[in-house]
């Protein structure tokens, strides 16, 4: 057993995308999904929830969007959704919801175990499938799948809210206004925050200790706050609430001198809660 | 003085160590006066035994005892001349002036012929079908090891490599924890601190490690790869002797000596310096801080001419630490694992009339074999895994006839296992397993309470017909596994408990031939069967199975070994091990997270040519070819394993030159790993990332793997003690040998990741 305990901190050490020489995730190229979002997030049998998806393409190809709902169950121990999913056009248990850029999806009349194995925040979840597809120029095609939550009785989970994007100049932050680009210099480095709404990290209850003799525990949500840009490098992929301040570089990937630059920020919770804003730059 | 001459003592010899003087030849009073002394070997102060003490040219004559004294009652005053003359020693010449009415006693320290020393210990008659011993001469100087003692067996034939710190032990196609390791015949759950960079057992308290890659006898089982014994050697019972090492990773000493006529005690123990070191390799928002040590102790009393009664205290601990700083909350990690063990053996061994004997070995000890507390964002990981282990072992020998012989006995081993968990349900990870990070359906928490009794009786019929040419040993071993597990578990907000007892009876016959076709040839043949209890985390109710059944292989091995020269031994084998009942991931939502649904095969050949230390030299050419393979399910077709290795070469070779000097050298090249490669992926956006979709299981294969590790040792011999300075250089020419396959955010680019590069450990070692 030990040895798997090495394993475990390698594994930790060597996911994704570590000490190499790729894009960082930050750095927006071609067709990208970065985010769904429910409202509400969390819904209970036979209810509705309205979905809605931000995607971008930085060669600006038209996109076509196809939802279906999977309703295979993950495997206990398996990967939080099927595979099968993901990679299967038709099957029975794939419900094709259609095309557009939001979707009404409700929960099915089941019992919450029959949607697979609870996650570490005692969630059960329905898997919806999005593909993501251009339809002109070279052809490029995107899988994301959101998983809703199925409200099981408890305070329910809310999308966390974005309320403010600003640039922080000489100590103080300027908000950034939606349809305003703000002109930056090519090989500046701008400082960027983003501000969390009030109530945005929720709390809820999980069992963590010995259930013998350790009742539920309340913890407090962990909600990151992603960064994207087309052009430059920020100095970290995402933020927190306690740092909410991030560097976007300039200098490397420069963009060229008048492009509008799309800034997009995007805040997710560890229950499915999400919320974005959009900014623009100008580079001079 | 020229080397090797024979020093006087600084101070006079001890008092209460009077030599005894010989009766004397005639019956007329001495007309001279005693001469007495002892010889010892430079460096460590060994008695030396057999050494000619000549006088004036062998007009009078004394040998060295067991001891190293030599006693002359009688001898004219004056001046004379002292040869000392062995065959195992450089030949010395010393002056020596006797007074009137005036005793001498003094101590000559002598060079030992180490280049010449051989460690042939005649054919052992008890040897398993397919069985390697190495000896602290071999394995404290092959390159690339540091000089530790289970790193050496990776390099003999039919053990793959493994990558990280290369610490596992894959054996014939085997699975790391199918190989059991045994201290004196009870089990050590630690090998190696830190996943591979020093054994947990002090090499210095070693007298052979003996490795069997499989088809091995009754005595030992609960383990369906192949089998390591160290077997421990008692405390010196003349002197105070000991050392002191530092090198790059750690520091360790032992002392031992007698302490009274018939009990003698050796202390040892080792503490890591890495972690002072790492810190300036590392960079300021990522921590890790490893650190380890270890103890031994052992005590051994010689009860009566009958009985010897060894007591052995040994442990390891293992702490690490790993933090990133990272202001999104959700990639920051910390990673706190404390594992450890403590053991204490009692043995004793009566010898009955007529070469009968009976060995009893009782151990106890806590382990905590492994935890974890980890904190990835707000997901809380959490194993702690606390096991009392019980172990009870008596064997009896008995020569029946002068070709015929029993072994019989009783193999016990307990424990009180208690694992809390809180993590996802794939629980440990497990061979077969996709890469990456934990993630997945299923969060459990569980505190598992198992009681495992493990008892097996076994005996062994040993006969030799055909002139004794075919030796036969048919033997028997009943595996009986009793595990009571009582689970509490949360599980999806909802709490329960499970309690499950388990009783499965299982004999394992085993079979192996000797043919003895000329006294430089023996055939040899054996199959055995070998059942294995599930590792404790696969004993769950939310992370395993609490019905989950011993897995079983059934080996055979046949081969041949030629012995030209008394020390030069080549070896080749072909094996087939079939493997049954595995414990797999369950397949459907039905199915708890393990079954024992795999399957498995694996076949292979393997040669070894080894010259053990002769004129200086020790060295071994080893060669593996084989395949391992498993089906994980009923239906699936076979892949490849893991470890699979189609062909593992290694060459060895070290020599002693004059004047202290050694050089050694070891070349490896083995076929790369296999691994599952990634072929798309998707992204989770409730979790923020992409996961992989993989194609088949380990159907990718990293390219192969070759190195070249060069040691060098110089020993200052001195009077009372020994320095020695080495440094071993492991890739010497910085191969950048590929480890694993690293992705981009998206998986879309896809990069290797190199092993270890050039990597040199310099050390000193101070011995008396």
């Amino acid at each position: 057993m030990r040895r798997s305990s090495i394993l475990l901190l390698l594994l930790f050490l060597g996911g994704p995308g570590c000490g190499n020489d790729f894009n960082p995730r930050s750095y927006l190229s071609g067709l990208r999904v970065l985010a769904v979002r429910a409202m509400p997030p969390e819904v209970g049998p036979g209810q509705t929830a309205q979905l809605d998806v931000l995607s971008v393409d930085t060669r600006g190809r038209p996109v076509d969007f196809a939802w279906a709902v999977c309703r295979l169950p993950p495997i206990p121990g398996g990967s939080s959704v099927r595979s099968e999913c993901a990679t299967t056009d038709t099957a029975p248990f794939l419900e094709q919801l259609g095309g557009g850029s939001t979707k009404a999806v409700t929960m099915p009349n089941v019992a919450p175990t029959d949607l697979g194995p609870p996650d570490y925040t005692n969630g059960f979840y329905l898997p919806v499938r999005l593909r993501a597809e251009t339809t002109a120029g070279d052809p490029q095609r995107v899988t994301s799948i959101y998983r809703l939550r199925y409200a099981l009785g408890t305070p329910p989970n809310q999308n966390p809210r974005i309320a403010d994007v600003a640039v922080v100049q000489d100590g103080q932050a300027v908000p950034l206004v939606e349809g305003q680009p703000l002109p930056v210099r090519i090989g500046a480095k701008i400082t960027l925050r983003a501000t969390l709404a009030a109530g945005s990290v929720e709390t809820y209850q999980v069992y963590s200790g010995d259930p013998r003799t350790t009742p539920p525990e309340t913890v407090t949500e962990t909600v990151s706050v992603d960064w994207f840009a087309p052009a430059g490098d920020f100095e970290n992929n995402a933020t927190g609430e306690a740092e909410p301040d991030n560097t976007l570089d300039l200098g490397q990937r420069p963009p060229s001198a008048g492009a509008t630059i799309d800034l997009f920020v995007m805040a997710h919770d560890e229950r499915g809660g999400i919320d974005w804003a959009h900014r623009t730059l100008v580079a001079q | 003085m020229p080397e090797g001459a024979p020093e006087k003592p600084d101070a006079p010899p001890p008092s209460d160590t009077p030599a005894t003087p010989a009766p004397p030849q005639e019956a007329a009073p001495p007309a001279g006066v005693p001469f007495s002394g002892r010889v010892l070997r430079r460096g460590d102060r060994t008695p030396v035994a057999g050494v000619s003490v000549l006088i004036d040219g062998g007009t009078v004559e004394a040998t060295s005892d067991a001891d190293g004294r030599f006693s002359f009652p009688d001898l004219p005053v004056g001046e004379h001349r002292i040869q000392l003359l062995g065959s195992q020693t450089v030949p010395a010449e010393v002056k020596e002036t006797l007074s009137p009415n005036k005793s001498l006693q003094v101590t000559y320290y002598v060079e030992i012929l180490e280049r010449y020393r051989t460690t042939v210990r005649g054919r052992p008659i008890e040897r398993e079908a397919v069985e390697q011993t190495l000896r602290p001469e071999e394995f404290k100087r092959i390159p690339g090891t540091q000089g530790d003692t289970l790193k050496a067996l990776q390099s003999l034939p039919g053990v793959a490599r493994t990558p990280f710190f290369g610490g596992q032990l894959v054996v014939w196609g085997s699975r790391p924890q199918d190989t059991r390791t045994f201290v004196d015949g009870v089990f050590v759950p630690t090998l190696y601190h830190f996943g591979g960079l020093r054994s947990t057992v002090n090499g210095e308290f070693i007298d052979a490690l003996v490795f069997t890659p499989g088809a091995y006898g009754s005595e030992y089982g609960r383990g369906i790869g192949g089998l390591v014994e160290i077997q421990t050697r008692r405390p010196r019972d003349q002197g105070l002797h000991g050392y002191v090492q530092i090198d790059s990773l750690d520091a360790s000493f032992a002392l031992e000596g007698p302490v009274s006529k018939n009990v003698s005690v050796a202390v040892g123990g080792r503490y890591s310096l890495i972690q002072f070191i790492l810190p300036a390799f590392t960079p300021n928002n990522f921590q890790l801080t490893p650190a380890y040590w270890d103890y031994q102790a052992k005590i051994h009393w010689n009860a009566s001419p009958r009985d010897d009664v060894d007591l052995f205290i040994f442990g390891s601990d293992d702490t690490i630490k790993l933090s990133t700083k990272n202001p999104n909350p959700a990639a920051q990690a910390q990673f706190d694992s404390h594992t450890f063990y403590h053991r204490g053996l009692v043995r004793w061994l009566h010898r009955f009339a007529g070469r009968v004997t009976l060995q009893v070995t009782a151990s106890s000890g806590y382990n905590v074999p492994f935890q974890v507390r980890a904190n990835i964002g707000s997901i809380p990981l959490r194993i702690d895994a606390r096991v009392t282990p019980y172990v009870l072992r008596a064997v009896v020998r008995a020569p029946l006839t002068s070709s015929l012989r029993l072994d019989a006995g009783l193999d016990f081993e307990g424990a009180t296992n208690v694992i809390d968990a809180a993590l996802t349900q794939n629980g440990a990870p497990r061979e077969g397993d996709a890469p990456g990070p934990p993630r997945g359906a299923g969060f459990a928490t569980e505190t598992t309470t198992q009681r495992p009794a493990y008892l097996a009786p076994f005996a062994a019929l040993r006969f030799s017909v055909l002139d004794r040419r075919l030796t036969i040993v048919p033997s028997v071993r009943v595996e009986i596994f009793n595990t009571f597990s009582s689970s509490r578990y949360a599980l999806g907000g909802k709490t329960g408990r499970s309690d499950v007892t388990t009783n499965f009876i299982r004999p394992s016959p085993r079979l192996t031939l000797r043919y003895r076709v000329s006294s430089l040839l023996d055939l040899k043949a054996a199959v055995g069967v070998y059942y294995q209890s599930p590792d404790p985390t696969a004993i769950s109710y939310s992370f395993g199975s609490q019905r989950i059944q011993p897995e079983f292989s059934i080996h055979y091995v046949a081969g041949v070994e030629i012995r030209p020269t008394p020390t030069l031994l080549i070896e080749a084998e072909g094996f087939y091990k079939d493997l049954r009942n595995l414990v797999v991931r369950g397949t459907s939502a039905q199915d708890p997270p393990v079954i024992n649904d795999g399957i498995g095969r694996i076949y292979g050949g393997e040669l070894l040519v080894r010259q053990e230390l002769f004129k200086g030299f020790f060295g071994w050419l080893a060669y593996t070819a084989s395949r391992s393979e498993r089906a994980d399910h009923p239906g699936d077709p076979f892949r490849v394993f893991q470890y699979d290795q189609t062909h593992i070469f290694s060459i060895i070779g070290s020599y002693q030159f004059r004047r202290g000097y050694q050089v050694g050298i070891r070349f490896r090249y083995v076929t790369g790993n296999p691994y599952t490669p990634v072929t798309g992926a998707y992204y989770d956006i409730n979790e923020d990332r992409y996961t992989p979709l993989y194609g088949g299981t380990y159907s990718s294969r990293l390219p192969a793997f070759h190195s070249l590790d060069v040691r060098f040792d110089k020993t200052w011999t001195f009077k009372r003690w020994r320095l020695l300075a080495y440094i071993d250089i492991q890739n010497l020419y910085n191969r950048r040998n590929p480890e694993g396959i690293t992705y981009n955010f998206d998986y879309s680019q896809r990069q290797p990741v190199s092993g270890q590069p050039l990597f040199p450990v310099f050390g000193f070692r101070g011995e008396f």
